[in-house]
């Protein structure tokens, strides 16, 4: 498939600046935020890998590379200004693999961008003046995430990483096993990964997170729990488990398609998954979300934010973001989703569009559970109830009675307080979750869903992370 | 217009022997159509008779031809249904003409419905012309067919008129022969009216259309009167003669064939075989042979979509507007809810009205297992008619049972013999005559119970001969049986809809095939699903359904949730069309696999 020069049209017509006249035409206002996390994609990678269906560019050249950069900065800037200059939470450079990026651009790159989202990442940093007004300066932000493959992590890599501020890795090992690997089209081998897990061991001072997928053809319980002991062994704190999918348009549907490959079916998928959940718990492993597993303490803050639907503001071609906003004077939910990144075939057509979305109430009060009730914290309903005015106790009394999800729900937590499913409820959620959405529907309809968001009388306890210490607390 | 202009003939063939395109020939070769609106098959109204490549309304068309002898003939073609399930419209349509083709296709040759047909037109004092049709077909194998015409049929092998109605070769002698061959209809233009009712069709402005052939006397335009059977009585409208639409004419001779509109509202007034008469000068005796067709096969019919019963309610009442063979009455099931039990003629019929409920009026619906109606003699000396489960009383009280048989007649190739032979077998059915038609073909005729033609038995004869034998039946007489209530239970819940009645010692192995389908169909839940069949509390048959253990889509970071929550939001509909029996889901499917019966 030739992308190169669909992708160079896509990269060059790339800019945040076009997306804020489309805000503007689609009614919305945009507000200041007190605080808000932030995720910028970096949408360049070696190789496709064969599962991967997302919008990224390969063929991509220094200049490309550069001017993509530059643009994501231009947007930081420039929505910095217009969010009011909002502390931020936590950052997350994904992709594309950000690694990339060669070690000295990226430090440029990361210490522009920090600077110019007002971050103060060392004691030591020296003041910008001009950048950030004095007044609204913040504190650092609570965690500044990276992804980078294995082949790309070098002590030079790790150096510049520190240097800028960034304090954690999440690193793309998603498998230790060399056939797994080449079937899965990754461009490195077992024995690349226990080197970047050997060099993180040497020279990273901060937190480091693996991913790895579930369900590969072939794959067996052994092999997974052979994986997560190795990289526990090797003092990994955060484990993401994926479990494969086939989606339309890739190198591995190809595969499934032709014969040559043959996927697990549904129920040994379920053994795999199961398999790895429990070898996780074993070695100390908390699943605080479907399928991400912390020892205590280790949890990512970043993807909380996203559970929870605190404002996040996404930079660089396919990122979302989620933010107040106000149309005609009410408050509502604005998406920016660039709806096209989904399917890598859509770049067939030239341009990424970016789709504004106002989310209607309902619909984001469904996000809410639809996010919340994959996660050990579960729903707050009382964040639920600040945030769209309305009263919890109903809402609970509503789906006792009307929705069968409710009855999977952990007898520990208070349900006035918290809506939490039970362990092994979380994995099947899906299937409670249709129903949810028309259960709320037809509350909502009854409702007067009055969203206020963030609510300015919790500003502070909004923006603040309940952390992990909270989430013990509850159970 | 003279009697002796007039031929009234109606076409009766198999199924695909090409009944329909050789009246497009007919109605091309009289021009009234202009060509430009010219479709294939103009006669079959309906979409699913396009598709399915049969006749299910009848039709008529008068067409004009001039003939060699340098007249003009009104030739009056009475299109019949196509279809075992509705012989009895046939029968009508076949007394309503002096003559009849009967075609044959020249590479199947004579099928069973071919020699059924023969009969009933032979029963009438028909002149039959034998039409072979596809000849220019490369497999037709016309010298087979007339021997098979002298022989099997016992016609004159040189009276068959050889066309193809796809190219038109033939169709030109073909109408000098029934203008030659057909007798002009007799009867006294004087005499007090008697018409028979052939056919009748609902229109939303006119109200009924009753298709009627003037046997006797003279029908004329606001004429006072009467039907025979109900004596109800109308003011004659308007009436006319059949063009590819309506031709109104002032009166409607002894012979004719033609329309009568006259306010009427329902159908079911308007009985097919029923004789009209003069209300002030009736005539002193009706039709022969006039019956209440009698509904043989039972299924209710849910919505799929609670909220969809009232637009069911309207379908059902447009439907019986057209067709007045088919009868309903509220019903309602624990599982499915409000619906309506129907009476349908056949297993073809049923299939009918469902695919026009969801086609016509986008409708989703669920059937239950199709039934036929059991007597039963009670301890208490009584006896009761049953028809769906639901019915059945306590096994205790029941003393005998006995089902409606059928006459079976089954024409096939001898190399399949056996395997027919054999399903008779497993189908209860028991041999009655068996003869060759010809040094290859069989005709053996087999007395078996309705229930077991309801389940799979078209499509096991097709597949176990090759689809080379041809079935027929009539109705016959009540047989005693051995009857029991098969309960179908989901996750320990019976499910009504999924009951049905069965022969005894078909219980388990009907409830096996039932259960695997049931446990392919159905999705798995958040709980484990045990899937039983069972007879009077005890469990023959046993499926289980595993617990799902994993369904979300492995990640939701910020980018994903307004995807993740479209595809909720679709899921959300697909819900709509489940049905909850407990806790469990149940698609649609799941109960259209258990009416089904086939086994794949």
């Amino acid at each position: 498939m030739c992308s190169r020069c669909y992708s160079y049209n896509a990269l060059f017509r790339y800019s945040g600046s076009y997306l804020f006249t489309a805000i503007e035409r689609a009614g919305a206002v945009t507000r200041p935020l007190e605080c808000v996390a932030v995720y910028v994609h970096i949408p360049f990678c070696r190789t496709r890998c064969h599962y991967c269906a997302f919008y990224l560019e390969t063929g991509f050249s220094p200049r490309v590379l550069r001017e993509t950069l530059s643009a994501i900065i231009a947007e930081a800037g420039e929505w910095m200004r217009r969010l009011g200059y909002p502390r931020i939470r936590t950052v997350y450079i994904g992709g594309g693999t950000p690694s990339v990026i060669p070690p000295d651009q990226l430090e440029v790159f990361l210490t522009q961008l920090f600077k110019t989202l007002g971050l103060a990442m060392h004691e030591e940093a020296p003041e910008m003046p001009g950048t950030v007004p004095d007044d609204t300066r913040t504190p650092a932000p609570e965690e500044v995430t990276i992804e980078a493959n294995p082949e790309s992590v070098t002590d030079m890599f790790l150096d510049a990483l520190q240097r800028t501020g960034v304090d954690r890795i999440s690193l793309g090992v998603q498998s230790l096993c060399d056939r797994d690997l080449a079937l899965l089209g990754r461009r490195s081998d077992a024995s690349t990964a226990r080197e970047a897990i050997r060099c993180l061991e040497r020279s990273w001072h901060g937190r480091w997170s693996a991913d790895l997928i579930v369900g590969t053809p072939g794959q067996d319980t052994d092999d997974l729990s052979t994986q997560i002991d190795e990289l526990s062994d090797r003092g990994v704190e955060h484990l993401s488990l994926y479990g494969l999918t086939v989606e339309p348009h890739t190198a591995l549907e190809q595969a499934v398609r032709r014969r040559s490959l043959r996927m697990p079916d549904r129920e040994t998928h379920e053994t795999l998954w199961i398999a790895a959940r429990q070898s996780a718990v074993r070695r100390g492993f908390r699943q605080y979300e479907v399928s991400n597993f912390a020892l205590p303490g280790a949890e990512s803050q970043h993807n909380r934010v996203y559970w929870r639907l605190d404002p996040y503001l996404g930079l660089g071609p396919g990122a979302v973001s989620t933010l107040p906003c106000t149309v005609s004077g009410r408050p509502r939910a604005l998406r920016l989703t660039a709806g096209s990144v989904f399917s890598y075939q859509s770049i067939h057509r030239g341009t990424l569009t970016h789709e504004i979305e106002l989310l209607d109430n309902v619909s984001f009060l469904f996000e809410h559970f639809m996010n919340g009730l994959r996660t050990a914290e579960g729903v707050s309903m009382e964040r639920i109830a600040k945030r769209f005015g309305i009263d919890s106790a109903l809402l609970c009394t509503h789906l006792r009675r009307y929705w069968r999800g409710y009855s999977q729900r952990d007898r520990r937590a208070d349900p006035s307080r918290t809506l939490r499913l039970r362990d092994g409820a979380r994995e099947i959620v899906d299937s409670y979750l249709a129903e949810l959405l028309g259960t709320l529907e037809k509350w909502g309809a009854a409702q007067r869903l009055e969203l206020s968001w963030p609510a300015p009388s919790h500003r502070d306890e909004s923006c603040r992370f309940a952390g992990v210490g909270a989430v013990e607390r509850t159970r | 217009m003279e009697h002796d202009t007039i031929r009234n003939f109606c076409i009766i063939a198999h199924i695909d022997h090409g009944k329909s395109t050789l009246a497009d020939r007919f109605i091309q070769r009289a021009r009234l159509v202009a060509e430009r609106d010219w479709r294939d098959q103009v006669l079959d109204t309906m979409d699913i008779e396009r598709e399915r490549g049969i006749t299910i309304k009848s039709q008529a068309v008068s067409l004009p031809f001039d003939s060699s002898d340098g007249r003009r003939y009104h030739l009056n073609l009475v299109d019949t249904p196509g279809h075992v399930d509705f012989s009895y419209e046939v029968s009508r349509a076949i007394s309503s003409s002096e003559g009849a083709l009967l075609l044959i296709d020249a590479s199947q040759g004579v099928e069973a419905q071919t020699l059924s047909n023969m009969y009933l037109a032979l029963d009438h004092e028909l002149e039959i012309i034998p039409v072979i049709n596809k000849i220019d077909l490369p497999s037709a194998d016309i010298t087979n067919v007339l021997e098979q015409i002298e022989h099997d049929l016992g016609l004159p092998a040189d009276s068959a008129v050889q066309v193809s109605a796809k190219t038109g070769q033939g169709v030109d002698e073909l109408l000098e022969a029934i203008v030659q061959r057909i007798p002009p209809p007799s009867g006294d233009r004087s005499a007090p009216l008697k018409g028979l009712i052939f056919d009748s069709n609902y229109d939303p402005y006119r109200g009924v259309i009753v298709h009627v052939r003037v046997i006797e006397g003279t029908l004329r335009a606001r004429q006072r009167l009467r039907v025979w059977s109900n004596g109800a009585v109308y003011d004659a409208e308007e009436i006319g003669r059949f063009r590819v639409g309506h031709e109104i004419v002032g009166e409607l001779y002894a012979g004719d064939v033609g329309y009568i509109i006259a306010g009427i509202k329902n159908i079911a007034e308007i009985r097919v075989g029923d004789t009209i008469t003069d209300d002030r000068r009736p005539t002193d005796a009706p039709m022969p042979g006039f019956r209440q067709v009698k509904p043989v096969v039972f299924s209710s019919i849910y919505p799929v979509d609670a909220d969809e019963y009232d637009e069911l309610a309207r379908a059902m009442e447009k439907l019986t507007l057209n067709d007045a063979s088919l009868v309903y009455e509220k019903d309602n099931s624990a599982a499915l809810g409000f619906g309506f039990k129907c009476g349908f003629l056949g297993l073809l019929h049923l299939e009918v009205v469902q695919e026009r409920l969801e086609r016509e009026w986008q409708l989703n619906i669920v059937l239950t297992a199709p039934s036929v109606r059991y007597r039963l003699r009670l301890r208490d000396g009584s006896e009761v008619e049953i028809d769906t489960p639901h019915d059945f009383p306590d096994p205790a009280q029941v003393l005998e049972a006995w089902e409606p048989y059928i006459r079976a007649s089954i024409m096939t190739p001898d190399d399949y013999l056996g395997n027919v032979i054999s399903l008779c077998v497993e189908k209860r059915g028991v041999q009655k005559s068996m003869h060759y038609l010809d040094k290859k073909r069989i005709e053996v005729v087999y007395e078996m119970p309705l229930a077991e033609v309801l389940y799979d038995f078209y499509d096991k004869l097709k597949s176990c001969s090759r689809g080379y034998a041809s079935f027929d039946y009539e109705i016959g007489d009540y047989h005693p049986t051995r009857l029991a209530k098969l309960d179908i239970l989901v996750n320990g819940k019976p499910v009504d809809a999924l009951a049905q009645l069965v022969f005894r010692d078909n219980a388990e192995s009907r409830a096996r095939i039932i259960c695997r389908k049931l446990r392919d169909e159905i999705p798995r839940h958040q709980f484990k699903i045990p899937l039983q069949g069972s007879i009077s509390g005890t469990i023959i048959a046993r499926e289980t359904i595993p617990a799902l253990r994993k369904d979300v889509t492995a990640k939701c970071y910020g980018g994903d949730i307004t995807r993740k929550r479209k595809l909720l939001e679709k899921q959300k509909e697909g819900k709509k069309r489940m049905k909850m029996v407990g806790d469990v889901e149940l698609p649609q499917s799941a109960f259209l696999s258990a009416l089904k019966g086939k086994e794949e």
